[in-house]
């Protein structure tokens, strides 16, 4: 296959989108984990979830913009609700039952998607103000694409600054190290809990809201980017941020030119490295705890 | 007694949609039971037990398609002895990783199966499986054939086959390795310190488990008479999960009872309602938050109410 530069320069703009979105589902996962220490099998769960109530907000309201703040909050309030009602009253029973919780919570969430919106791919309009395509060194690339990626950078900029300049931000990475310590220095950890819960599930809403009209609402949206999700935080390491954003573009880029290049063996590839990862170096790449 | 011989008899009661639903259960109560030794005893979560039970499944189809005259038995043995090299294999690494990375781990091997059993079309058959694979008499020195191909026969083949495994099991938990799979569960440190060598133990009870799943798998593909995806996917380690849990984590006869729950409460919903998953996970996830020793655990009080009289009775003797 003749691969000119232009096509290219597409795959690896695909690649960089894809992986802005996985990193919005990734951090997420990768934070509450670190703080928690609970491997939220259900996160994108809620990634779905944001996704789909997003698409009724814009079929009632038609604004776009209304859809993208809604999603994400009620994605945010059902994770909130998840941590307080049944992740809390599990956590003394260990981290066995807390993972098998999750599981029962994907099943009953892709359960309620499928009853509440059917079985059907739905599909959802671009806002008009971001219809068209732009001229990117020669090539058209739709604009669409890259408002998710300057937008998902945005985040990720808002996410760093509060994580790392904030006193909010010092609590939440100090839990992370010890939340016991954490918590007999006065902070009330189990706010703080909740409230990362809710933000990361928020997060994941807010992906799945913006990769609606690329991506597609369906039904089997949440395991397809639940497995990327996942490959990332065990790559980047369970817990770390900047591990997060790495590998998030590495599987972006690789999934993005998987396809193009050897669609046989992308699928294979992905999960080959996760396992040789987490063989080699089960902590990730960038993270500390082992 | 009485249970074993209302297994037995099933096929004179029982009709034949029931039969047959009474052979996936047990089948099934075995691939639930080789996993229970890995998470209720050995106190990990596996989550690709799939790769075991899908491996065991194409394997059986797999040679039974290409080796021509080959016997019902040894077709069931290559099965779960490759799911026990491919268990094997996979120990070597999974015994050095513990905890939440231990069921990422088995998630990545079992999708890393699940994506060559997808893309190795030539082999697997891809997304339209395998079938039309003969499905041979069991033939048995100076008694004769038995046709496989009837339901009431199969299910007493199977019944055979399910009950010798899980004696396997059941006897395994009684030896010196057993103890040790316990202790792992309790305190690996502490094994360590009292000289258990824990890897080796990890190493053996991963190993038998994929190949009791593997088992497992081939009875699932001889009864279905077709294998495809479904048998090696991530929601078939899921289902596992979720008898074992329902039925009782860590108590032997726990994950049986699941699997008869899931078979027939599953069957009974799918005809009533559409969303019959929802119902599952639902209750799954009430037996997470108020009930975790399982469904299991009423019985045995009932059982040992039941028997109360009984044991009183021997007390007295005892006594006198």
């Amino acid at each position: 296959m003749a691969l000119d530069l232009s096509t290219i320069m597409i795959t690896c703009l695909h690649g960089l989108v894809y992986g802005v979105l996985i990193f919005l589902v990734a951090s997420g996962l990768s934070i509450v984990f670190g703080m928690m220490g609970v491997l939220n099998l259900a996160h994108a769960s809620f990634y779905m979830l944001g996704a789909y109530i997003g698409y009724s907000v814009l079929g009632i309201t038609g604004n776009f913009w209304l859809s993208l703040v809604l999603g994400p909050l009620a994605a945010a309030a059902a994770g909130s609700l998840t941590q307080r009602f049944l992740l809390r009253p599990v956590h003394a029973a260990g981290h066995l039952f807390e993972l098998l919780l999750t599981i029962g919570l994907a099943l009953v969430i892709l359960e309620v998607v499928k009853w509440g919106w059917g079985t059907e791919p739905l599909a959802t309009k671009i806002p008009a103000a971001l219809e068209g395509s732009v001229q990117i060194l020669g090539s058209t690339y739709p604009l669409y694409r890259l408002f998710v990626f300057v937008f998902g950078l945005a985040v990720l900029g808002v996410l760093a600054l509060v994580l790392f300049k904030t006193s909010l931000g010092m609590i939440v990475r100090a839990a992370i190290t010890d939340p016991v310590m954490v918590s007999a220095l006065g902070t009330d950890t189990p706010m703080v809990f909740n409230a990362v819960f809710a933000l990361g599930t928020g997060l994941a809403g807010l992906a799945g809201v913006i990769a609606g009209p690329i991506l597609g609402i369906y039904p089997g949206m949440a395991q397809v980017v639940a497995i990327d999700a996942f490959v990332v935080v065990v790559v980047g390491g369970l817990g770390s941020l900047l591990g997060a954003v790495v590998a998030s573009f590495l599987i972006g880029e690789l999934q993005s030119f998987g396809v193009l290049l050897f669609p046989e063996f992308s699928l294979i590839l992905i999960f080959l490295i996760m396992a040789v990862v987490l063989c080699i170096k089960p902590q990730g790449l960038f993270g500390e705890k082992g | 007694m009485v249970l074993a011989l209302a297994v037995i008899s099933c096929p004179f009661y029982l009709g034949i949609v029931d039969l047959r639903l009474m052979t996936e259960v047990l089948y099934f109560a075995l691939f639930a039971c080789s996993l229970n030794l890995i998470t209720g005893f050995g106190g990990l979560l596996s989550f690709g037990h799939a790769a075991y039970f899908g491996t065991g499944a194409y394997v059986t189809a797999l040679s039974l398609l290409h080796i021509e005259g080959l016997g019902l038995l040894p077709a069931i043995l290559l099965g779960g002895l490759s799911a026990a090299l491919i268990g094997a294999f996979f120990s070597i690494f999974l015994i050095r990783v513990s905890g939440t990375y231990y069921a990422m781990l088995t998630l990545a091997f079992n999708q890393l199966l699940f994506a060559v059993a997808l893309k190795w079309r030539d082999v697997t058959g891809g997304d339209d499986g395998l079938g039309s694979f003969p499905k041979p008499n069991l033939e048995i020195p100076l008694l004769g054939s038995i046709d496989m191909l009837d339901t009431a026969n199969f299910y007493w083949f199977t019944l055979a086959v399910v009950g010798l495994m899980l004696y396997l099991a059941w006897h395994l938990l009684r030896t010196p390795l057993g103890v040790s799979i316990i202790l792992l569960r309790e305190n690996e440190e502490r094994a360590n310190f009292l000289g258990h060598r824990t890897s080796v133990t990890r190493f053996y009870l991963f190993t038998i488990a994929a190949f009791l799943a593997g088992v497992a798998g081939s009875m699932f593909a001889l009864f279905q008479e077709f294998v495809s995806t479904g048998a090696i996917d991530g929601l078939r380690s899921v289902d596992a999960i979720l008898m074992m849990v329902i039925g009782g984590v860590g108590h032997f006869f726990g994950p049986m009872l699941g699997a008869l729950f899931m078979v027939f409460v599953g069957d009974w919903l799918m005809r009533i309602t559409q969303a019959w998953e929802f119902y599952i996970g639902a209750f799954f996830v009430a037996m997470v938050l108020f009930s975790r020793g399982g469904l299991i655990v009423p019985v045995l009080y009932g059982w040992h109410y039941l028997t109360l009289p009984l044991q009183r009775a021997r007390l007295r003797r005892a006594e006198s």
